[in-house]
């Protein structure tokens, strides 16, 4: 592990419960996230991405085992670490943003309460004050209007953008050393997509913070990340900086996947415009 | 939630209320005191004086009808309330720690659910003597795997959701999780175990007074008082007929409210 590494995957392998066995899902999984960087995680639907970001958070459940390997974060082994360690890492150093941002916020609690209660409980050093500028500071940061009447409304009075962007704003609240963002742009329009990822620019900009950007979208993957890692069937088949991964993909797979983005000029389209 | 209740939960629940009201208020209300007995008046018909007439003994039925609903309103909500909170705590834990531990005390359960309560009961009432804590504690743990298994199952339909899964990512802790997230999204369930087991309660703690291992007589007890009447009603069916009246209004009154609940959460949650 270098200096500048902040988490370390070495060799992770991992199950899922099936039935009375274990179906694999994580082989031999390595990868790193340096300081300061935007890692993309691509693969399609049940590739393995979303369990691997999971797992940097430490979790466990019963559904679910580690057959090997290791995720350090800053030096401390996920699953060897106490309970206690690796709970406060959570929300504190470790940020997440599920893909449904909207389903992620608890219903019955209102925005301000969400805020406070996690401000509380992972810097119980800041005033009530505090506690409540930096709620107000992190909504204004991800473009909530009128932040001190958005923390008095529920998850449910807001549009789904704007829900999604409230869960980012959790993620962020603790100043985070890493951002875990599971597919948080799928099924969202075009503009929303964008505005979401100059977002995600900016904050990386100001911030300074580590990024694992989890997509089946190879497109956005150019837009906000520095390297790039393509899953497959539970492994890591291609690494590498975002672009030469993008733009001159080595592995089958990668091809294939770059082979099914739409793209303006496909034959069909031009075809399509030229008969309307 | 209170808005969307229908009108049948909202006459359920002024039926409760009125009962407890007039239970609490039955020393001020209460014509006479509920063991006094007027010689030569045994099974007098209603009359200015007797309003619901008099039983067996002379003494007066609605005083002894309105002191019963103290009995069973304080015994069976006492029952029902240890077995919502034990049941509810360990049914929202194992919903939460579900593996092995989970799968262990549920077995447990179905194993002491197999027992018949009334038989449980009567074999314990009946070694150790009625007394009324006695009781409260006995119907209270027989309830308990019923409300362990209904809190258990709310937990686990909303244990999945994602703003569980997300208060978990935040390393928010198991007790913040079942105050903050769990607890007031199983509320409705809550309620409705509260209702039910309460009205269950009541008619286990009545059927053990009618079976003689109720609060000890001179006890104004509704059930005592069916029982005492039943043997008696061909002279008169007044000591039989507002007790059972009033626990059948009762137990249906519960009933009425806890659906209303249990519709009003369904069409929230749609």
């Amino acid at each position: 592990m270098t200096a500048t590494d902040l988490v370390r995957v070495e060799r992770l392998s991992a199950d899922y419960r099936d039935g009375a066995g274990w179906r694999p899902v994580l082989r031999d999984v390595s990868l790193t996230i340096r300081a300061g960087e935007v890692l993309g995680l691509a693969g399609e639907s049940g590739s393995g991405k979303s369990t691997l970001a999971a797992l940097l958070l430490g979790e466990t459940m019963p559904e679910r085992r580690i057959r090997a390997g290791h995720v350090r974060f800053g030096g401390i082994d996920l699953f060897a670490a106490p309970r206690d360690t690796v709970q406060a890492l959570r929300g504190r150093r470790i940020g997440f943003v599920p893909q449904n941002g909207g389903a992620s916020l608890t219903p019955t609690m209102r925005i301000g309460g969400l805020l406070r209660s996690l401000l509380r409980h992972h810097r119980p050093e800041l005033s009530s004050r505090d506690v409540g500028v930096r709620a107000e500071r992190v909504l204004a940061e991800v473009g909530i209007p009128d932040p001190p009447a958005a923390l008095r409304r529920f998850p449910h009075q807001f549009s789904g953008g704007q829900q999604q962007r409230i869960a980012l704003a959790l993620a962020l609240a603790c100043e985070p050393d890493l951002l875990v963002l599971d597919e948080p742009t799928t099924g969202q329009d075009a503009l929303i997509r964008q505005a979401m990822l100059a977002l995600l620019r900016a904050i990386r900009r100001e911030r300074h913070l580590s990024i694992l950007f989890v997509t089946h979208d190879l497109a956005t993957l150019a837009q906000l990340c520095d390297r790039a890692a393509v899953m497959y069937q539970g492994e890591i088949v291609e690494t590498g900086p975002a672009l030469d991964v993008i733009e001159r993909p080595s592995h089958p797979y990668t091809r294939k996947l770059m082979a099914a983005l739409p793209r303006m000029d496909d034959a069909a389209l031009a075809d399509r415009v030229a008969a309307q | 939630m209170a808005r969307r209740l229908p009108r049948t939960a909202w006459f359920g629940a002024a039926v409760v209320v009125a009962y407890a009201v007039l239970s609490v208020a039955a020393p001020w209300l209460a014509p006479h005191a509920p063991d006094e007995v007027f010689v030569g008046g045994t099974f007098e018909p209603p009359s200015a004086e007797f309003w619901l007439g008099t039983d067996n003994l002379g003494r007066d039925v609605l005083s002894r009808v309105l002191y019963g609903g103290r009995t069973v309103l304080l015994l069976a909500g006492s029952a029902s309330a240890i077995s919502v909170a034990v049941g509810g705590m360990l049914g929202m834990f194992l919903g939460l720690r579900r593996g092995v531990v989970d799968l262990a005390v549920m077995r447990l359960l179905d194993v002491a659910m197999s027992v018949p309560p009334i038989i449980f009961a009567l074999l314990l009432i009946g070694a150790l003597g009625p007394s009324a804590p006695l009781i409260v504690l006995v119907v209270g743990l027989l309830f308990v795997p019923n409300v362990t298994r209904v809190m258990r199952a709310a937990t686990l339909s909303v244990a999945g959701e994602d703003f569980i899964q997300a208060a978990r990512a935040r390393g928010e802790s198991r007790a913040a999780i079942v105050l903050r997230e769990l607890l007031p999204n199983v509320a409705g369930a809550l309620i409705t175990e509260v209702s039910i087991r309460t009205g269950f309660a009541a008619i286990f703690i009545s059927g053990l007074g009618f079976l003689g291992f109720g609060p000890p007589p001179p006890a104004p007890d509704w059930g005592i008082m069916i029982n005492e009447g039943r043997s008696t009603i061909d002279a008169s069916v007044w000591p039989v007929v507002p007790p059972a009246v009033c626990l059948a209004l009762l137990v249906m009154s519960l009933n009425l409210f806890t659906d209303g609940v249990g519709r009003a959460i369904d069409r929230t949650a749609r």
